[in-house]
């Protein structure tokens, strides 16, 4: 989507001021933003968990999967009519078949947001852009749509963690 | 971080300038901004503890660069329109502009703030090791951004949120010069 490859000095600039952002805000009040939008317990409690998931990049632990869910929670805000369901398994279909070392992290978030569709929405796509797919309009058709814009909207997260991917390591409990 | 996300370089470039001139008045220089200025006597390590305290009751957050790529374009929004400023937002976004590389800095200028900034960087870091952090120390960070902001290597709300951030104490200087060290490098 981004017509310049981000380098790994801007990632780890727009990374670090992400990690400022997280640090600022407390775990707990994401957890109750989550608890009051209206996803259903299993979701809000899996990205509770989320939230806890840290990386370390170049020495510095970072608190990926708080930024993830900020950046969720700051879709669904700005898009108050799209159905919060909607807009989180979007945005996190995007995200996994943009950066595949995040699958395994997200999947527990996934399963129970029912994002199966995700992938013959992506599959969909492919076809789309290869011009082997008619033009009818349905509900696959509506979900490629949202899925395209949770896609704009997190691009820049999506290239800042591919610029790093190879440093992000697992953090040693 | 709380944020005049729409903080211009005309805007930023005044405050850089007014700091120079009275550095004694950075409360409220940094405060026409919006930054929090933490307090005068404090060290590095001190800085954390009340960026953490301020972190949690009453710094708004959810002001990403993210949001400004999508803010007005998204809210309603065909698609192709939305991909097409995507594309553009992308490019904005990444905050660091390629006059970096095409000349906005000569080679040899490039090279030089390099060697300040590491200078710089090796005597913060004692400093911070010492907790003998100054407010005259954050004053030279802020207007040691001034080329960088007015040749366009570092997008001003990028410089901006830098401030910020070593202003309310959330990054040491020592990262912050790192960081920029690390762009004028590449």
């Amino acid at each position: 989507m981004s017509t310049l490859t981000m380098t790994r000095p801007q990632a780890a600039l727009e990374l670090a001021l992400w990690q400022v952002e997280a640090d600022s805000m407390n775990s707990s009040d994401l957890y109750l933003w989550l608890r009051d939008c209206g996803l259903p317990p299993e979701v809000a409690i899996r990205l509770k968990d989320l939230i806890n998931v840290t990386k370390q990049v170049a020495g510095k632990a970072i608190s990926l999967g708080k930024v993830i869910v900020m950046k969720l929670i700051e879709f669904v805000k700005l898009h108050p009519n799209m159905a919060v369901g909607i807009a989180l398994g979007a945005m996190l279909s995007a995200l996994i078949t943009s950066i595949p070392f995040l699958g395994p992290l997200l999947a527990p978030v996934t399963v129970p947001l029912g994002i199966a569709v995700g992938a013959i929405v992506g599959h969909r796509l492919d076809l789309a852009v290869g011009g082997r797919m008619n033009g009818s309009i349905g509900i696959v058709e509506i979900t490629q749509d949202v899925i395209e814009i949770a896609r704009s909207f997190i691009q820049l997260f999506i290239d800042t963690v591919v610029a790093l991917s190879n440093e992000f390591q697992e953090v040693a409990v | 971080m709380s944020g005049s996300t729409k903080v211009t370089k005309k805007q930023l470039l005044k405050v850089i300038d007014d700091l120079q001139m009275n550095p004694n008045d950075r409360v409220r220089i940094l405060g026409d901004l919006g930054i929090g200025v933490i307090g005068a006597g404090l060290g590095a390590a001190a800085a954390g503890t009340v960026a953490a305290i301020a972190g949690a009751t009453s710094i708004p957050v959810l002001t990403t660069a993210a949001s400004w790529v999508g803010i007005s374009a998204l809210a309603a929004t065909p698609v192709g329109w939305t991909i097409g400023i995507a594309a553009v937002g992308g490019a904005l976004a990444y905050g660091i502009s390629r006059l970096i590389h095409d000349g906005g800095f000569s080679e040899g200028r490039k090279r030089e703030l390099l060697q300040v900034y590491q200078d710089r960087l090796r005597e913060i870091q004692f400093k911070e090791s010492a907790e003998k952090i100054t407010p005259s120390d954050r004053n030279q960070f802020i207007t040691s951004l001034r080329e960088l902001i007015e040749k366009d290597a570092i997008a001003p709300k990028k410089a901006f949120q830098l401030i910020e951030a070593v202003e309310c104490g959330a990054m040491p200087i020592s990262q912050a010069y790192s960081l920029v060290s690390a762009i004028l490098r590449s």
